[in-house]
């Protein structure tokens, strides 16, 4: 059910002082995010949480983790792309978010894992305001992926940019998972009324969403 | 300090500070006009041990000053010092002198010395007053005469300790006491027989052994003297001085010619073990190893303190403790998992397994039961503390208050042993402080308005704790002058918390407003502000821990308010219910009755909200959409809309004496639930007071009562109605 880190043979020893750090990438509407894969409990496949009452849609309710009561935020949903259906690709990612007070374990759903990447921090770019769905407030920086196949080390670099390269979005997990925010951002609730959760009990009702 | 000491710092100041509080309470207890020697002597004994632990972790200061207040004491006990009010008030400043040390040792700050000094004055003024020889130098060095030449000299004593044969069994254990004197220095212990009775005779309840001792090191006859002060009347001592100076022998009267043993100079003051007749009590033998074990008991002693004391207590983190009863809580889970399970198994496999197979799992499943049951309830109790913990702590804050305000204030405490939830213990004892306080302040009336209103001069106040089934009550009651419910009316009006237009005030209301952040101690129901916590905080941690508080009211007559919490915090009983596609658990403490919702019983208001008429009475009827009034409730809300109402059932809540009618769509069953923090990985949210694991693994969140009648509230109220929909739903 669960897959660690670990067992997906990532090493997670990279050295701190070249500033490569290694990236989970999973796609969300065909775009590919990164976080930091030591922020990464575990990756679980999709179950159905419970849901809270007063909570935004994008908080699709708690799951246990193994006697831990962990929130789960569905990513879509919270960058207001078009529901899909969940299917068996779609995966929970437990992350750990660092808030002012303490550690919290949080977990999001998104379409499907990829890969893992190294990343060079000084080959992360800020990201341009592109007035897209994201609030660039959680986006961390862009990095460009070399994807050819000789390219087994997956080294990233500016001057190996070619077609078949893929942008990542690295995304700063500590804003995105922010509790506060998360409740205070109501764009969730009220602009977003789309009745068509992906719960496939629901689906039948899906009209077309508003974003 | 040495470092291996250092881990024991905290538990030092623990124990301090229980001592501290003892010798508060008998300060407090203490009546000059009725002297009571075993308050004394509790007192005496708490700063006694203080310092002797003080000396150990080399907190010089705190051993000066414990020492100076000590001596002081010591006067009182042997009657030389008389003690007056203002005496016990100089005491008391003296235990807070202690306190304030003990709190900056804990926090590794230096210590104040000039409160310190100050108080030290002031005793010296005293002994210096009506008996005492009063030779101290008030200055730097405040120790007391007798030890102030003979500190640093190294010495050889001679005692002889001849107990009573009584002694035990006025719960003295004489090991204790050479023990203690094995702190003191190097100890050398004969144990003298010869009074020994043979076997037949024996009484195991009394102590028929005397002790010889020689004790080397920095002592005085002070310190040695003091190790036996708990001693006053069960037993003989006595202490000669030997090597520096033989020949200052003291040649006390020789009361029994005992002196066969090869140390020579024994002198017993009291009569010692004799041939005493039988004591009628039959006990366990256990005295009778004493004498093999006291001839042994030269270093080692203080070995075997430790070992002994550890038999009866433990001090533990109270984080292991709730590991623990985290493991437990997923045991408890664990095991419900299995049971289903197990049931599944056996409703299933008639044919497949073996029924004898199948009546040993049922066995062992029920077995599992009971064990994880008494685990559990076991696990809890170490959690449990006797309120006397914050009971102890009323009579000073009573005693500052009526000081100032002149007031005569009786106070009767009653249950102070029963126990409660370390948690609750600590969320309870500032709301219990601050209606003490409110009650002292507001409640009691001057000697001479009492009088004038025909009560007694003297007020009475009564605190009392009690179990009540799952539940923990603390009631505090007084007979002073009640709530004035028009003045908390008007109040609340400029206030705008009430209606214009409503007169009369239940007392659940009152103490919503009484008790509301706004109405602050301030300008209250009388003048004068209260101090220190504000009233919200009694609400507030009453409702943190899931109780409700209430208070009746007469005037002229008094208050009671009585807050009631549970036991505990960790599990509770609730009944599981479904609402849409999710279950919830409800605290069964909260439910009055679950009914199935008769349509003629069901009233609407204005259309909107709706009332149900239960047991003569207008409960307000809500639904779980109404007062989440979000997406995936609204979706839930329209789908029960079309739900025939009569099928509905309706959860009667009850909560500070509110009503609340709960809609849920099934009753599934009653079981303990877990509680899992909703905080710890998301936020706390109004309505719902945490999560637990259901046997089937999967989530379900725990309702606040409390919280959804606050949630409810709005919408009830006249101005409230107009928002009762959430205005997107068509």
């Amino acid at each position: 059910m669960s897959t660690t880190a670990e067992t997906l043979g990532i090493n997670l020893a990279v050295d701190a002082a070249s500033g490569v750090n290694q990236y989970l990438s999973f796609i969300l509407a065909d775009e590919e995010y990164g976080v930091e894969i030591l922020r990464v409990r575990e990756i679980r496949m999709w179950e159905k949480p419970t849901k809270i009452p007063g909570t935004p849609r994008y908080v699709l309710g708690v799951i246990n983790l193994r006697g831990l009561i962990v929130p789960i935020v569905d990513l879509r949903r919270r960058f207001r792309m078009p529901a899909v259906p969940y299917d068996n690709n779609t995966v929970i990612v437990i992350l750990q978010a660092l808030a002012a007070e303490h550690e919290r374990t949080l977990g999001i759903v998104v379409d499907h894992v990829s890969d893992v990447y190294k990343v060079n921090d000084n080959d992360i770019r800020p990201a341009p305001d592109l007035g897209i769905n994201i609030d660039t407030a959680y986006i961390r920086g862009l990095a460009t992926i070399k994807k050819s196949a000789e390219a087994d080390d997956r080294e990233v670099g500016e001057e190996h940019r070619q077609q078949g390269d893929v942008m990542l979005i690295i995304l700063d997990i500590d804003r995105l998972l922010d509790v506060n925010a998360l409740m205070a951002d109501q764009q969730g609730t009220e602009a977003d009324n789309d009745p068509a959760g992906p719960d496939n009990s629901e689906k039948k009702a899906s009209a077309s969403p508003t974003d | 300090m040495s470092d291996d000491l250092s881990e024991f710092v905290g538990e030092f100041l623990v124990e301090a500070r229980e001592g501290l509080e003892r010798a508060e309470q008998s300060l407090l207890a203490f009546d000059p006009a009725a002297p009571d020697s075993a308050l004394i002597h509790t007192i005496f004994r708490a700063v006694h041990s203080i310092k002797g632990a003080a000396k150990m972790f080399g907190f010089e200061e705190l051993v000066e000053f414990s020492h100076r207040v000590e001596t002081e004491l010591d006067t009182w006990r042997s009657g030389e010092l008389r003690v007056e009010a203002d005496t016990i008030a100089l005491f008391l400043e003296c235990v807070d002198a202690i306190r304030e040390q003990l709190d900056a040792i804990a926090q590794k700050q230096p210590i104040d010395h000039a409160k310190s000094q100050e108080l030290e004055k002031r005793l010296d003024a005293l002994s210096a007053g009506p008996v005492m020889s009063a030779d101290q130098d008030s200055g730097a060095q405040p120790a007391p005469p007798s030890a102030a030449q003979a500190e640093d000299a190294t010495r050889t004593l001679h005692i002889v300790f001849t107990p009573d044969a009584d002694l035990m069994s006025r719960g003295h254990d004489p090991l204790r006491y050479l023990d203690e004197l094995a702190w003191l220095g190097d100890l050398q212990v004969q144990a003298r027989r010869d009074t020994l009775p043979s076997l037949q005779d024996l009484d195991p309840e009394r102590c028929y052994l005397s002790w010889e001792m020689t004790l080397t090191g920095h002592v005085t006859e002070e310190q040695v003297k003091q190790v036996f002060a708990n001693l006053d009347q069960v037993g003989g001592v006595h202490i000669e001085q030997q090597s520096i100076a033989p020949d200052q022998q003291h040649l006390a009267g020789d009361t029994q010619a005992t002196a066969a043993s090869a140390m020579t100079r024994p002198q017993e003051v009291k009569p010692p073990a004799g041939r005493h007749e039988p004591a009628a009590q039959k006990g366990p033998p256990a005295p009778q190893e004493q004498s093999p074990k006291n001839q042994a008991a030269s270093r080692p002693a203080a070995a075997r303190a430790a070992e002994s004391a550890s038999a009866e207590s433990i001090r533990v983190n109270v984080d292991k403790i709730d590991t623990l009863i985290n493991l437990v809580g997923e045991l408890v889970i664990t095991r419900a998992m299995l049971d289903q399970i197990g049931e599944t198994i056996m409703a299933q496999s008639q044919q497949g397994l073996e029924p004898e197979l199948l009546e040993r799992l049922r066995e062992g499943l029920s077995e599992l039961e009971r064990n994880t049951r008494d685990l559990q309830d076991n696990i809890m109790r170490i959690r449990m503390l006797p309120i006397s913990m914050v009971f102890n702590r009323l009579p000073r804050v009573l005693r500052d208050i009526t000081a100032q305000s002149g007031k005569k204030v009786e106070l009767e405490i009653v249950g102070e042993h029963t126990e409660v939830d370390k948690t609750v213990l600590e969320h309870i004892a500032d709301p219990l402080m601050h209606l003490l306080r409110n009650a002292l302040d507001h409640g009691i009336e001057t000697p001479e308005q009492r009088t004038a209103a025909g009560k007694p001069a003297t007020g009475h106040i009564m605190v009392q704790a009690a179990h009540r089934g799952g539940h923990f009550i603390i009631e505090l009651s007084d007979d002073g002058r009640g709530i004035d419910r028009g003045k908390v009316l008007r109040r609340a009006r400029e206030r705008g918390l009430v209606d214009q237009h409503s007169d009369v005030l239940s007392d659940e209301q009152m103490v919503q407003l009484i008790f509301s952040p706004g109405f602050s101690t301030a300008d209250q129901v009388t003048e004068v502000s209260g101090r220190g916590v504000g009233t919200d905080v009694v609400q507030r941690n009453i409702q943190t821990l899931g109780g409700t508080i209430t208070v009746t009211t007469k005037e002229g007559q008094g208050t009671r308010f009585i807050m009631q919490v549970p036991l505990t915090l960790a599990i509770i009983e609730g009944q599981l219910v479904e609402i849409g596609a999710e279950r919830y658990v409800i605290p069964l403490v909260s439910i009055m009755e679950s009914v199935q919702i008769k349509p003629e019983y069901l009233k609407k208001l204005a259309g909107q909200s709706s009332l149900y008429l239960w047991r003569e009475r207008y409960v307000p009827v809500i639904q779980l959409a109404d007062v989440f009034p979000d997406e995936k409730m609204k979706r839930q809300a329209k789908v029960r809309s079309t739900i025939e109402q009569e099928h509905d059932l309706l959860v009667i809540l009850e909560a500070n004496g509110e009503y609340l009618g709960l809609r849920v769509d099934g009753l599934l069953g009653q079981q303990q639930a877990v509680i899992k923090s909703l905080e710890r990985n998301f936020m706390r949210l109004t309505g719902l007071s945490g999560a637990t694991i259901l046997s089937d693994g999967s989530v379900a969140l725990i309702l606040d009562v409390v919280g959804l009648m606050r949630l409810s509230r709005p919408e009830r109220s006249a101005q409230g109605i107009a928002v009762a929909k959430p205005k997107q739903q068509v």
